[in-house]
């Protein structure tokens, strides 16, 4: 328990214990080390055969992997390393790989993904991104051919037929993301034929702290397409664009929200000439005012999203990459779309939403994988129940990770990024610089060229050329300025695709990593400076930050150091221990603060989860037929008696089925809504010091429990009315298109005042009771403190 | 809200899980409860018994709250209090110092970093309260075996700061592997356990003929204020708010009605406890020596003095105005109201806002304060009398009036029971009871919740916890 609480619990120690497999896997490598490819293929189907009879997987362990090892020689001149064989058993057994850059991870997940497929259950590799799930599915498939496995690989913008196709392999190459979209949509499917999953039996994630942590902030959400708005967004955008910043309004301390000021409030009432803005008739026009501020002011172009071919395309915040068919909920997105003076889409409407969190519970099996996992170990092991397993690298690390140059102000950075990258362009040595976003890697490459620099800029813009810039940006004198689309997952080779230039780059001290900002997480940080360095080459990196970056401004770092030794603007970079340490402090809020976040999310969504997995069981039951239609029969005899003479039993029922998956998506799209809307403001309940998270169950469940009944209802109604011919039936249904969308931002749940907050917090009445029972002389001081200090 | 908690514990067998968590919770309350008996060595038992004379209305709340070890001096005697004292040094140290703040600003580890603290400041505490219980022991006569001494200091110091101990970790071990907050429950526990004596103490009185009828009609009067305490602690004003921020389609615009709550009664029993701590003083000071106009004071403070009544009274009403207007900050309301895209429909943001919370606010807190004084004022009256005698220039005539007149003899006196059934503890009792409840019952609720469309068809089995 103590242990626990010191976080060393949810990281083992080393790989230990998976030794003795290793030496088997070993022995058992050299006895069939000489057997030809034929007698190999034989051992293989043998084991699949002996997996299919129910064998257990651990006996299968030592054949399987040997042979994985002796396929993976034979068919690609690759032999996994004693280490990856030993990581590759942790992943067998549920842990999470720490594994260094370059380690070669792709290999590693080929012997547990067969050995978990054998039985003929698929075993998911979820990748970073689709330009991984490709280039690994391509790269594995003739090792997972000699076991006699299928590799399939899911990609955006497939259609139904490849995916499913795709699924039915014995290994599946997907992000977690699709995997996820797939899981929704299948919640939606109308006939079996379009329901794209089996049953999910074993994933392991690659990149799991970026998947697991950072992108599980923002709950998976498809959506269908709803009726336009008829108020005229184009018309509110202008108004809205006339607002002066800091006088018409303000965005919150952490810049999450924006809003109007009162003379904002008095412009916009004069330029839309609409009368009270807040009456309740207005309620509206309000709405989308304030989303026509949000797209303005928080939504920035280049950095959040494209205009490309006369359309506003997505940026994806973690892979900064262009994410096909995400948009921002139906108001949002037609605000931007106005402000860009772009031809409105139609808006749309929630229709099936999952956690990233549950939807990779949903595999019995799970397993992962990064370079960057043990700051996080202990929040992965809280959520997914998975162990921290550190992997030795091959060869130790040699990069050399330069201390931070912090800048008081922006300018000071620029120009020393600039006098940097030309003072190691000038030796030839390779430089990545890795910024946060479209805008910035523009406008750094804009100052370089102007310095002289030839340099080459990788972002969502031109994301055709990514792997030729990639193969590239090792070589010598090679500048390259990316967003966040080279942090993870890339493998810069040092002298690019020269190999004989290697030996010139090493000598002048290999990869040089350049970090513009600090991120949000340290792990992210680490993952850009990981580019460098990989399997023992020699590297360096170095992070620029300057006081005035965004992060920085945002969570007030102004707050955090001390006044004293607050600097004034200078060019030189400030070497204070005590500013440095706020600066990683900094870090660390923001961290804590997203944890929060995901802590939140997770305390919120979990019985919506619930709900859902009852839903969709009962869902699927009528989709495949298990469930007899019973309904229709019993409440609407004659009418019922009537269809069937007339079309026979089959279509009637089929009608039946068809109505009622009808109005089951109908009543959970409307319940999802529901739901958001009491998540909206179910926190003020806080003020009354009921529990927010409580109040927000009492809520749903009851809501819950009435959409049963409400279907049955609707559907007999319907049942009653609608058209049926021999065909079947014609509904108007409405249109599926699977669009998706993600948007989400910080509801503060703790909306209690921090007095009542620190009496009830802890244990309620009791508590409080208590506490001014012992310290209320203190309590006392401090509420007349207060009170003069808020008089002033 | 009993009704559905019934049902919660119905069902609650059929999950393994949650049978053993609650369990674990019940034994831990029972270790907690076998505590009372085993009490700090060195002291004569038979002289404890007698040295509590009329414990006044502080020493009965301390009392209660410590669940009986205070007054039987047993290695438990110093409750949790320690530690909540602990906890609430350190919440408002971090609200005065910068660099605390900072701490706790890093989310988890930052939390547990001064949770840390707040275990080491406990049981400093509990070594300074320690000591001087043990020293007070000694003062009293023939109560310490052999007198004391230096040794029975330390004994009795080490002895008390480990029960603290303990109970932290009960506290804790509930918390995390029990249902609903250890804290809360080892208080609530506490206070339950007093309740079958006094319903014993009671019945001696109904058994007495002469005074029956009174306790009968002071039974009702509790029943009638218990019900009084529940509907007013559940009752809200609700303050209707549009949101603007809604990512769904028009249809929700207009068909979902959000609500800002504010409780009628936002300063719960906390001005009470306020008002009695405060009149208090003279009678804790009392301890430390004889002063003659400390009698005076004191003898104006007893229960029941038309002095101390009014002080009472006042106390109450200035504190909860105090406590509102410290809780509730109108302005800084508003200006969330405004960041969250929310508002009041009809009323702007900001300013206007806040004055029409204010407004809503000042209202509220007059019932709220005035439920208050009754609640606590009626059940001390008929438990202690009212001692008209006092009054200036009728007192007497009044005094004689009550006294001769039949059926009416109590005013002056009162019925002398249990303190326990007095407003102020009943006040306690009730919130208490129904707080733990409640978070409990959403414990259960949300472990035991499985959906209730499933192949098992069974209902839904926590309903809303409304009464």
């Amino acid at each position: 328990m103590l242990q626990k609480w010191r976080g060393g619990g949810s990281i083992e120690t080393d790989l230990t214990p998976y030794r003795p497999l290793l030496e088997e896997i070993n022995r058992a490598g050299e006895r069939i080390a000489g057997e030809s490819d034929a007698r190999l293929r034989e051992r293989t189907s043998a084991l699949r055969k002996r997996a299919v009879e129910g064998e257990n997987l651990a006996s299968l362990l030592v054949e399987t992997f040997a042979l994985v090892r002796e396929a993976a020689d034979r068919q690609l001149g690759l032999r996994p390393f004693d280490v990856q064989m030993l990581a590759g058993i942790a992943l067998h057994c549920g842990r999470l790989l720490e594994m260094q850059t370059g380690e070669g991870k792709t290999l590693t997940a080929v012997a547990p993904a067969c050995l978990n497929a054998l039985a003929g259950g698929g075993a998911h590799i979820l990748t970073f991104n689709d330009y991984l799930a490709r280039r690994d599915a391509a790269w594995m498939a003739s090792v997972y051919d000699f076991f006699g496995l299928s590799v399939g690989v899911i990609q955006e913008g497939m259609s139904v037929e490849a995916r499913r196709a795709a699924y039915a392999s014995s290994i599946t190459y997907a992000t977690a993301k699709e995997a996820g979209f797939d899981l929704l949509r299948g919640e939606l499917a109308r006939r079996i034929e379009d329901l794209v999953h089996r049953e999910f039996h074993y994933a392991i994630v690659d990149e799991a702290d970026s998947i697991f942590i950072d992108e599980a902030r923002v709950p998976l959400v498809i959506a269908g397409e709803m009726p336009m708005l008829e108020a005229g967004p184009e018309r509110i955008a202008g108004a809205v664009a006339a607002l002066e910043a800091g006088v018409d309004w303000e965005t919150d301390d952490v810049g999450r929200n924006v809003f109007l000021t009162d003379r904002g409030v008095n412009r916009v009432e004069a330029d839309l000439g609409c009368g009270d803005l807040h009456a309740a008739a207005n309620g509206q026009l309000l709405t989308e005012v304030h989303q026509a501020l949000h797209a303005r002011v928080l939504l920035r172009r280049d950095v959040d999203y494209l205009v490309r071919d006369g359309r506003i395309e997505l940026v994806d915040e973690f892979t900064g990459r262009v994410v096909d068919d995400r948009r921002w909920p139906d108001g949002l997105q037609a605000a931007v779309e106005a402000k860009e003076h772009l031809a409105i889409q139609p808006g749309g409407r929630i229709l099936g939403s999952i956690t990233l969190q549950h939807f990779l519970r949903l595999y019995p099996r799970l397993s992962g994988m990064t370079a960057t996992a043990q700051p996080a170990a202990e929040e992965i092991e809280w959520f997914y129940g998975l162990k921290v397993v550190p992997v030795p690298p091959n060869r130790p690390c040699r990069r050399e990770d330069l201390p931070d140059l912090i800048f008081t102000h922006r300018e000071a950075k620029d120009r020393a990024l600039v006098d940097n990258i030309a003072g190691k362009h000038a030796i030839g040595r390779p430089v990545l610089v890795g910024t946060r976003s479209i805008e910035e890697s523009e406008a750094l490459a804009a100052r370089l060229h102007q310095a002289g620099i030839d340099c080459r800029v990788l972002n969502a813009k031109n994301d055709e050329a990514e792997a030729e810039i990639i193969a590239s940006a090792g070589d010598l004198g090679a500048v390259t300025i990316s967003t966040n689309m080279a942090g993870r997952g890339t493998d810069i080779r040092l002298g690019g695709v020269r190999e004989e230039r290697r030996n010139q780059v090493v000598a002048l001290g290999g990869l040089y990593v350049i970090g513009t900002n600090r991120h949000e997480s340290r792990r992210i940080d680490d993952q850009l400076r990981g580019r460098a360095g990989r399997q023992g080459d020699p590297g360096s990196s170095r992070f620029f930050v300057s006081l005035e970056d965004d992060l920085m401004v945002r969570f007030g770092i102004d707050r955090l150091i001390p006044k004293a030794l607050r600097p004034v603007p200078q060019d030189a970079p400030v070497d204070h221990p005590v500013i440095r340490q706020e600066v990683d402090r900094l870090q660390r809020i923001v961290e804590g603060q997203n944890y929060e976040i995901r802590k939140t999310l997770l305390n919120y969504s979990t019985m919506v989860e619930q709900q859902r997995r009852t839903i969709q069981e009962w869902r699927s039951r009528i989709l495949t037929g298990a469930e007899p239609m019973t309904l229709a029969a019993a409440h609407l005899p004659d009418r019922y008696e009537a269809l069937c003479g007339r079309f026979g039993a089959h279509a009637v029922e089929q009608a039946e089925r068809a109505i009622l998956l009808h109005h089951i998506d109908e009543a959970w799209a409307e319940h999802l809504s529901y739901l958001i809307g009491v998540r909206e403001w179910i926190h003020l309940v806080g003020l009354s010091r009921r529990d927010p998270l409580a109040e927000f169950r009492e809520r749903i469940i009851e809501a819950f429990s009435a959409l049963r009944p409400g279907v049955e209802e609707k559907t007999l109604e319907s049942f009653a009315a609608v058209e049926i011919s021999a065909d079947g039936i014609d509904l108007n249904k409405s249109g599926l298109q699977a669009p998706a969308s993600t948007w989400t931002y910080l509801i503060n749940d703790r909306t209690m005042s921090d007095l009542q907050q620190m009496l009830y917090g802890p244990g309620g009445t009791a508590f409080a009771i208590g506490a001014v029972l012992s310290t209320w002389p203190l309590l006392a001081a401090w509420g007349v403190w207060r009170w003069l200090k808020r008089g002033k | 809200m009993i009704e559905s908690f019934l049902n919660a514990i119905r069902n609650l067998w059929a999950v393994d899980e949650l049978r053993n968590r609650v369990l674990f919770t019940l034994g831990m309350l029972a270790v907690y409860r076998a505590g009372i008996h085993v009490p700090v060595p060195g002291i004569d038992q038979e002289v404890l018994k007698t040295i509590w004379g009329d414990a006044g209305n502080l020493f009965g709340v301390l009392d209660l709250f410590s669940g009986g070890n205070l007054r039987r001096i047993s290695i438990f005697a110093l409750g949790i209090m320690p530690y909540i004292t602990s906890s609430i040094i350190f919440q408002l140290m971090t609200s005065v110092y910068p660099s605390l703040k900072k701490i706790q600003e890093e989310g988890e580890l930052g939390r547990r970093k001064i949770t840390q603290y707040t275990r080491y400041l406990t049981v400093v505490l509990c070594f300074v309260q320690g000591i001087g219980i043990a020293y007070w022991l000694q003062r009293q006569p023939g109560l310490v075996i052999g007198g004391g001494g230096l040794a029975f200091t330390l004994l009795a110091t080490v002895t008390l700061t480990a029960g603290t101990v303990f109970i932290m970790w009960i506290g804790e071990q509930i918390t995390q592997r029990g249902v609903g907050n250890g804290i809360s429950l080892l208080i609530f526990a506490g206070i339950v356990v007093g309740v079958p004596s006094a319903i014993q103490q009671l019945y001696e009185r109904i058994k007495d003929p002469s005074s029956a009828l009174f306790v009968i009609i002071l039974l009702a009067v509790m029943v009638v204020i218990t019900a009084g305490i529940v509907f007013f602690e559940r009752g809200t004003r609700k303050v209707p708010t549009n949101h603007t921020r809604r990512m769904v389609g028009r249809q929700m615009m207009q068909s979902q009605s959000s609500h800002l709550p504010l409780k009628v009664n936002i300063a719960g029993v906390i001005p009470v406890i306020f008002a009695s701590s405060v009149l208090a003083i003279p009678q804790t000071l009392a301890t430390f020596g004889q002063w003659s106009w400390l009698e005076t004071v004191n003898r104006w403070l007893g229960g029941g003095h038309p002095v101390y009544e009014m002080l009472f009274i006042g106390g109450i009403v200035l504190f909860a105005f105090f406590y509102v207007s410290i809780v509730f900050n109108s302005d800084e309301v508003a200006e969330n109201l405004r960041k969250q895209g929310a508002f009041i429909p009809g009323i702007r943001p900001g300013k206007r806002t806040a004055d029409y919370l204010n407004g809503i606010l000042v209202r509220l807190t007059t019932v709220g304060a005035t439920y208050l004084v009754l609640v606590c004022l009626i059940p001390q009256l008929m438990i202690s009398g009212f001692k008209v005698q006092a009054l200036p220039f009728i007192g007497e005539s009044l005094y004689n009036f009550f006294t001769s007149a039949p059926g009416l003899s109590w005013i002056p006196t009162g019925l002398g029971v249990s303190f326990y059934f007095g407003g102020t503890s009943l006040l306690i009792v009730v919130g208490v009871a129904m707080d733990t409840i409640s978070q409990v019952e959403a414990q259960l609720v949300m472990r035991h919740y499985d959906g209730f469309l499933g192949p098992r068809g069974g209902r839904l089995r926590g309903r809303r916890a409304t009464a």
